[in-house]
């Protein structure tokens, strides 16, 4: 009889025909039919058909599909985290096989099975977590992922998918906080010889220039920052507002930082007017209103790790604060104009609900000289901040103040 | 059906971190392209008549292109201002700040 043509449906049936038996006997006790179930060398006529529509009907791929199989009726039921046990498994079969295919070909497939077990871990994390447990699956799925890149990373073909699980693994760590775990990754897409970053896609070159621009602002490397925020602001499809949106709450800081302000329609534009009374503030040379920003959104600037960077911009607002205060002087004295007498910033200060004495401003005025943000030197004893005649507020352009 | 949940007693271990900041995930073919090659006739027409700052078209039937006019890409680009920081002292703030620089206030 093997070799006669059995059909799907035919095979299907034969095949839940046997796992009903094989169900019901254990269900029922039934050790006789039990034996007769596993009887492989009785050739009984009802095992042979059997194997028959199972030949027929080959699962060519059992170690990928089996565990697929469970996974999908997992997921249907809502059990996460025996969902994404069986998904890995189906997936390190997966990369077995993917390894072995010359070409590229299936590389969008891959990616389909990197995002989905990144987005399933995070699922059965919650589970876990849900129900008291450690939630391991999200750096389970960590792992994988580092397993695809060794897969990927190497001469042929397949190497430009290097970059797509680059970002899927950002994501993880990002969500995880290990975000030092980029280092490795970053390292080898930027100094391996087998990449060439400009073949990647530009999709994957926006979000890996997103979230390595967030590491340079962690790191208060603001030109870098910049550099790699503006790449990405500069190629992201314009559509994707929430998108452009992230990017901008970045980069705002590290612009503020180097001297460059976003005009307001921007902020307004695309909801970032948190940092509308920080913009301000820094072109008015008003203290007070970016003191009360800081507090007003000092929530969300520590969420987003940008807090202290606008912190620091104080600096600049003092700054800006002086240089008017010398205009003014100059409007109406401009012999004297040079000469800023520590009692008139006090003055300026307190007027700004500052409560800062002369030692305290001194203190001051000596940090914006030495960080270059002021030319000119301390006459000490008579109080007096003595202002180069030639361009006393020199301008950041473009760099960051001098740490 | 009993689940046992363990009362968690050092809740940061087992605290789990969100990331507010998470990009979206583009499309496969999301990406800006500078030549078409495919439907150029219908496409030089609807330029014509449309004049769009983007453009969706498919190339085929289950596939779809998404173009946009690199202008649009750089609005967000070029609303930044380096030259703010200027000699102008007329504006309310300074001009308060003027005020109160001349007034002859007694400290308490």
């Amino acid at each position: 009889m093997a070799g006669s043509y059995i059909s799907m449906g035919e095979a299907h049936h034969r095949i839940t025909d046997y796992l009903n038996r094989f169900s019901d006997a254990v269900s029922y006790q039934d050790v006789s039919s039990l034996k007769t179930l596993l009887s492989l060398s009785s050739n009984s006529p009802h095992l042979l058909s059997l194997a028959d529509a199972l030949n027929a009907h080959n699962n060519n791929y059992p170690d990928i599909v089996t565990p697929l199989f469970r996974s999908f009726q997992n997921y249907r039921i809502a059990h996460l985290v025996d969902s994404y046990v069986a998904y890995e498994k189906a997936a390190n079969s997966f990369i077995q096989e993917f390894r072995n295919w010359e070409s590229a070909w299936a590389l969008e497939a891959l990616f389909v099975v990197v995002y989905e077990i990144r987005v399933l871990a995070e699922r059965a994390d919650r589970e876990l977590a849900s129900n008291g447990k450690t939630p391991d699956k999200l750096k389970a799925a960590g792992s994988y992922l580092m397993k695809v890149f060794g897969v990927l990373a190497g001469k042929g073909p397949k190497r430009v998918g290097a970059l797509y699980v680059t970002c899927q693994l950002f994501k993880i760590y990002f969500k995880l906080g290990t975000v030092h775990l980029c280092r490795s990754v970053i390292r080898s897409i930027e100094t391996a010889r087998i990449f060439d970053f400009e073949e990647f896609p530009v999709r994957d070159k926006v979000t890996y220039m997103y979230y390595t621009g967030r590491l340079e602002v962690f790191n208060e490397n603001f030109p870098a920052a910049d550099q790699k925020l503006s790449y990405a602001l500069m190629h992201c499809n314009p559509r994707r507002e929430a998108n452009i949106r992230m990017i901008l709450k970045y980069l705002i800081p590290v612009k503020l930082s180097i001297g460059i302000l976003p005009e307001n329609s921007l902020l307004v534009k695309y909801n970032l007017v948190e940092y509308s009374d920080v913009v301000l503030a820094m072109r008015r040379g008003d203290l007070r209103l970016l003191r009360n920003a800081l507090q007003k959104h000092e929530d969300r600037f520590l969420r987003s790790g940008v807090y202290l960077v606008l912190e620091k911009l104080e600096l600049q607002v003092y700054q800006r604060l002086v240089k008017k205060i010398y205009i003014i002087q100059k409007q109406k004295d401009p012999a004297k104009a040079h000469q800023v007498k520590l009692e008139v910033i006090v003055k300026a200060l307190k007027w700004l609900e500052m409560d800062m004495d002369v030692d305290e401003v001194e203190c001051i005025m000596a940090i914006l000289i030495y960080k270059n943000l002021m030319k000119g030197y301390f006459a000490h004893k008579s109080k007096v901040v003595v202002l180069s005649k030639q361009d006393p507020f020199p301008k950041l352009n473009g760099k960051p103040v001098n740490s | 059906m009993d689940k046992e949940t363990k009362v968690a007693t050092e809740e940061p271990k087992i605290d789990l971190f969100e990331d507010d900041d998470e990009f979206e995930e583009f499309e496969i073919d999301e990406g800006h392209f500078t030549f078409l090659f495919c439907k150029l006739l219908v496409l030089s027409m609807y330029l014509i008549y449309n004049k769009p700052n983007c453009l969706y078209i498919s190339s085929s039937s289950d596939q779809a292109i998404f173009l946009w006019d690199e202008k649009e890409g750089k609005e967000a680009t070029q609303q930044w201002e380096d030259d703010w920081d200027d000699d102008d002292v007329s504006d309310d703030f300074s001009l308060q700040l003027r005020r109160e620089l001349e007034s002859n206030n007694v400290k308490t």
